[in-house]
């Protein structure tokens, strides 16, 4: 993989060569890369340092500053697989920054180059690790230089101006004609590159206002390029006909729009059949607590104005409303869910259970176990015992399938259906 | 010496174990009955496991985590069972199956520390050394898995040890299960699944996420960043209601069991699961505590004759008649199963209902009666065999003369021309009318008459028969020792499990005289009087206000009521209202000087 020429990087891989001084001399302290995910950070840093001396290391992984300590010194010292179990108590440790530097300079010889990387660099300020290493070079007198690779520019890391600033290196998102570049890369065998080029070029035409991250195209391109080229294995001829290539391939490509970022096996199979995914995404509730869900869901998009139409028994009495009041209605469901009082809830679900239901304690537990399955949130954390507030979470395909298993008619209840 | 400390003082000691008693007897028998349920919850599953077992052998080496969603329609605390089948399942593909319960998963140290131990002990199972905690980093666990892969390819490389062990697998794979992923901080799952990414090259990781929610509510935990090295494929456990409606079934036909569960328990235990909780914990609770109540009241002699065989015969004598009930109930229900339409008559509801007195005027059977009268030769023909052959394929045949009755009925669909009326030798000439009137009755009269065949004498028969076994058969309460048998007490586990408190606290504060059992302050629920207890009387006058409260009016309407506007009522006011406080009544509010918030409305 790291053999595979870069594609529209080239400046920034000189600049960071020039910088680690690969060419002659000394390489600097400390450089900073930044640029968005997946615009090549990780990859232009590990083709620079091929075949040189470094260390790697994941800043997730670092919970102590002595973790990273630790490492750093291990990988030089540790051969690459342990021999016994044992050999793992041997290991070093240092606790202190002051012990690391002693340490440090006793292992590494002077006239050795050593290029130490860390990775999702962000994470190191909450640990205070980041000055040090920022200067690891003039502390240790060694021939050592600290690469940071980060999602967000140098300066969201540091609060004073007395800070040691380091090269920085900007990767900016990749043109539309370098992501087609890279996307060529990951061609598959048998196919002419003309082919795949218009097939790369439909899929970033398509997606370029979903996302730009390069790993999450070429995931695309790769998963959906054997539903693109199933015709021409029937038919050779195809393979000219753009149109048809089209026609072929969008439900695909359609469907891969929902799922960027997923790689939900699930979704994949689903393909166009979106009402079995339904059933399969709903969950087994108990009886009530289907009810309760219901009402949480009608009390989140109806007015509270309206609850007395759809929840009192009818008067005769009733006035209907002009039509001139009807049509300033919003539409209740493109405002989204609004908070509701937990007696608000409570009074809708008794109304729309069939059967009277004794207001008991196992009743208004179930609330707090929607509320841990995430179908319902609670809106505002206040006191508990001062009128809690809820949020209905799931949507109007969810709640009318739990509805039909309950043979509850839930259109007739909603505002937005009933002007 | 050191000092001792005050948290040395505490000990926790273990019950003695009981010896062999009866305690110990009742003690083994519910554990039997525990165990079964248990073991039958986790064959339910079964299918699910053997998926996810074929789902990681077969998922091929990619960028990705390969993830396998478990979702559960209960509460994931009834699970571990499945757990535990899940990882020895799991085990047979590879060395390093790790379980995280919610309680390793608080932090990612803690992650770290539970997954290192487990690791040093697949390196060396014998005498894992002792490790310091700054050994333990994800650095440290990765060394450690290649020492083990290493020892793993060597082992099978030896030719003498193992020659005739299988081709190796094509490497070992570490599977982490997760038990409950929505009670993990969304923060450390995160990092901690970034970083097996990270360590994928040398580590193959898989994950087994339980859940008791959909999948989408992972990827609403994570962020893009994370979801995108998830591949995951969900797997649903089979639907609750039916995996309970057989719990039940086993829990009804349990024979080992010297105890057994009244209609009324049963039904309410079968309401309670599917209307309020799903969860199988909460259902071996109620029974243990059902059971605990049962216990109590009945004689302890009996119980012991009833656990212990041999003990007191008639003891022995009324459990055995309980038991023979028990086959002709169950025989009975089968019977009517096979004859009755699948959808409308259900084994359970069957059984339950024989249990009742006045089984014949029930629906269940109305319904089977009115089915076998609208049944073909052939349908009925086909469904009492199947009953034959299924009883026979059992063991052992219960009820023999039962069973040679029906024998004889098919037989006699078999022989007989059964569409031959057997009304025909009714004499149906018109010769002697009289007149146009007589002729028009008798017309409608030969209209409204059936037309008898012998299809329908068999049919008759088959329901004369069903009536007067139904008959025959001895209702478990008119049976001796039905009061120890049956376990009864519906209304107190009602109590124990679904309280309703709210209507209780109401009760008690309206009519006081429930309580205290006194004469002065007997009053309907919604009469004021001087004489009630002050808590009282400021419940009952809290209830006509509105949201808010205010205090002075309150006072004033209650020392009103009381007549008296001495210092001492304000401070019996006062505390009544600290006292509705803490109850959850009322509640000091800041919005509103001198007023206080009211809590509760009608039944919320």
């Amino acid at each position: 993989m790291l053999l595979e020429p870069l594609v529209g990087r080239q400046e920034q891989l000189e600049d960071l060569e020039t910088l680690l001084g690969l060419e002659c001399g000394i390489p600097v302290q400390s450089v900073y890369v930044y640029g968005d995910s997946g615009s090549g950070k990780t990859f232009c840093v590990k083709h620079a340092l091929r075949g040189l001396n470094h260390v790697w290391l994941n800043c997730i992984e670092i919970l102590m500053p002595r973790c990273a300590f630790s490492s750093i010194i291990n990988s030089l010292k540790v051969s690459e697989v342990l021999e016994k179990l044992e050999d793992i108590t041997k290991l070093t440790s240092c606790d202190t920054s002051s012990d690391f530097i002693r340490i440090f300079t006793q292992t590494l010889p002077i006239d050795e180059k050593l290029f130490i990387v860390f990775d999702d660099a962000h994470r190191l300020r909450d640990l205070d690790l980041l000055t040090f290493f920022l200067r690891l070079q003039e502390l240790s007198k060694r021939q050592v230089c600290c690469i940071f690779i980060s999602t967000v520019p140098f300066s969201h890391l540091v609060s004073t101006t007395d800070f040691f600033w380091p090269h920085e290196v900007h990767l900016p998102n990749y043109s539309q004609e370098e992501l087609c570049g890279v996307l060529i890369q990951a061609k598959a065998h048998g196919y002419s590159d003309e082919f795949y080029e218009s097939y790369v070029k439909l899929v970033i035409s398509m997606f370029k206002n979903v996302t730009t991250n390069a790993k999450e195209l070429v995931h695309i391109a790769k998963t959906n390029f054997e539903y693109y080229a199933a015709p021409c294995k029937l038919d050779p001829d195809i393979q000219s006909n753009s149109l048809k290539l089209w026609k072929n391939i969008e439900p695909y490509l359609k469907n891969a729009m929902d799922t960027v970022y997923l790689r939900d096996t699930d979704a994949r199979c689903g393909n166009s059949d979106g009402s079995k995914m339904a059933v399969k995404q709903i969950i087994e509730l108990p009886f009530y607590s289907k009810f309760l869900l219901i009402a949480a869901y009608l009390a989140s998009y109806n007015p509270a104005s309206t609850d007395k139409k759809f929840f009192v028994k009818r008067s005769n009495r009733e006035k209907r409303k002009s039509s001139a009041i009807r049509k300033q209605k919003p539409n209740y469901h493109l405002l989204g869910p609004r908070p509701f009082p937990l007696n608000r809830l409570l009074a809708i679900f008794h109304a729309i259970v069939d059967s009277p239901v004794e207001p008991r304690t196992v009743l208004s537990s179930q609330v707090s176990s929607l509320v841990h399955h995430k179908l319902i949130t609670q809106a505002a954390a206040r006191d508990p015992l001062s009128e809690p507030r809820y949020k209905c979470c799931v949507d109007f395909d969810y709640i009318t399938a739990i509805a039909k298993t309950v043979k509850f008619p839930v259109v007739e209840h909603l505002e937005d259906f009933n002007m | 010496m050191d000092t001792p400390l005050i948290s040395r003082s505490c000990h926790v000691r273990k019950p003695p174990k009981p010896k062999k008693g009866p305690l110990s007897r009742y003690i083994s028998k519910w554990e039997d009955l525990e165990s079964k349920i248990c073991a039958f919850h986790v064959r339910k599953h079964e299918r699910l496991i053997e998926d996810v077992c074929t789902y990681f052998k077969n998922f091929p080496i990619s960028q990705d985590i390969c993830t396998a969603t478990l979702r559960f329609g209960s509460s994931v605390s009834d699970q571990s069972g499945i757990f535990e089948e899940l990882a020895s399942q799991l085990t047979g593909t590879t060395e390093l199956v790790c379980r995280l319960t919610p309680i390793d998963c608080h932090s990612l140290s803690s992650i770290v520390q539970k997954l290192f131990h487990e690791f040093v002990d697949a390196a060396c199972p014998n005498d894992a050394p002792r490790l310091k905690k700054s050994l333990v980093t994800f650095e440290n666990l990765v060394q450690i898995f290649k020492l083990i892969t290493k020892n793993a390819a060597e082992r099978q490389r030896s030719p003498k040890k193992r020659r005739d062990a299988k081709p190796s697998v094509t490497g070992t794979k570490v599977i982490i299960i997760i038990e409950d992923v929505t009670s993990v901080a969304p923060t450390i799952l995160e990092d901690f699944c970034l970083i097996l990414k990270n360590h994928l090259d040398t580590m193959e990781t898989c994950l087994v996420f339980g859940m008791s929610s959909t999948s989408q509510s992972v990827h609403k935990l994570l962020t893009f960043k994370c979801s995108s090295c998830l591949s995951i494929q969900t797997f649903t456990s089979p639907p609750v209601p039916e995996t309970l409606a057989e719990i039940f079934e086993l829990l009804v036909l349990n024979r080992d069991f010297p105890l057994k569960l009244s209609p009324e328990v049963y039904n309410w235990l079968n309401d309670f699961v599917l209307f309020h909780d799903f969860s199988l914990t909460t259902l071996l609770h109620i029974l243990r505590v059902a059971l605990t109540l049962h216990l109590q009241t009945v004689d302890e002699n009996v119980i012991e004759a009833l656990f212990q065989p041999g003990l007191d015969v008639e003891v022995d004598e009324a459990h055995l008649a309980h038991h023979d009930t028990d086959l002709h109930l169950e025989e009975l229900s089968k019977l009517f199963i096979a004859l009755g339409e699948s959808k409308s008559v259900n084994f359970k509801e069957c059984y339950l209902a024989l249990q009742k007195d006045n089984f014949l005027e029930s629906v269940i059977f109305k319904k089977v009666e009115q089915t076998i009268k609208f049944l073909s030769t052939d349908e009925l023909k086909s469904r009492l065999m199947s009953y034959i052959e299924k009883t026979k394929e059992s063991d052992q045949i219960l009820r023999e003369d039962l069973l040679e009755s029906i024998v004889d009925l098919i037989r006699r669909l078999f022989e007989e021309d059964l569409q031959e009326n057997l009304a025909e030798n009714e004499d149906t000439n018109f010769s002697d009318v009289k007149s146009r009137f007589e002729l028009k009755s008798k017309l409608l009269m030969a209209a409204q008459k059936k037309r008898t065949t012998r299809l329908d004498v068999v049919k008759e028969d088959l329901i004369g028969l069903l009536k007067s076994d139904v008959k025959s058969l001895k209702t478990p309460s008119s049976l001796k020792m039905y009061n120890e048998v049956y376990i009864r007490n519906a209304k107190e586990l009602e109590n124990f499990f679904n309280p309703s408190q709210r209507s209780r606290v109401h009760q008690a504060l309206a009519t006081p005289s429930v309580y205290l059992n006194c004469k002065c302050c007997q009053v309907k629920s919604t009469e004021l009087k001087a004489e009630l207890p002050p808590i009282s009387l400021a419940y009952k006058l809290h209830l006509e206000c509105g949201k808010m409260i205010n205090i002075y009016d309150w006072l004033q309407s209650y020392q009103t009521v009381r007549e008296d506007s001495s210092k001492l009522s304000i401070a019996q006011f006062l505390r009544a209202v600290r006292e509705l406080t803490l109850v959850g009544f009322v509640k000091p509010t800041t919005r509103k000087t001198d007023h206080c918030q009211r809590l509760t409305w009608g039944s919320c």
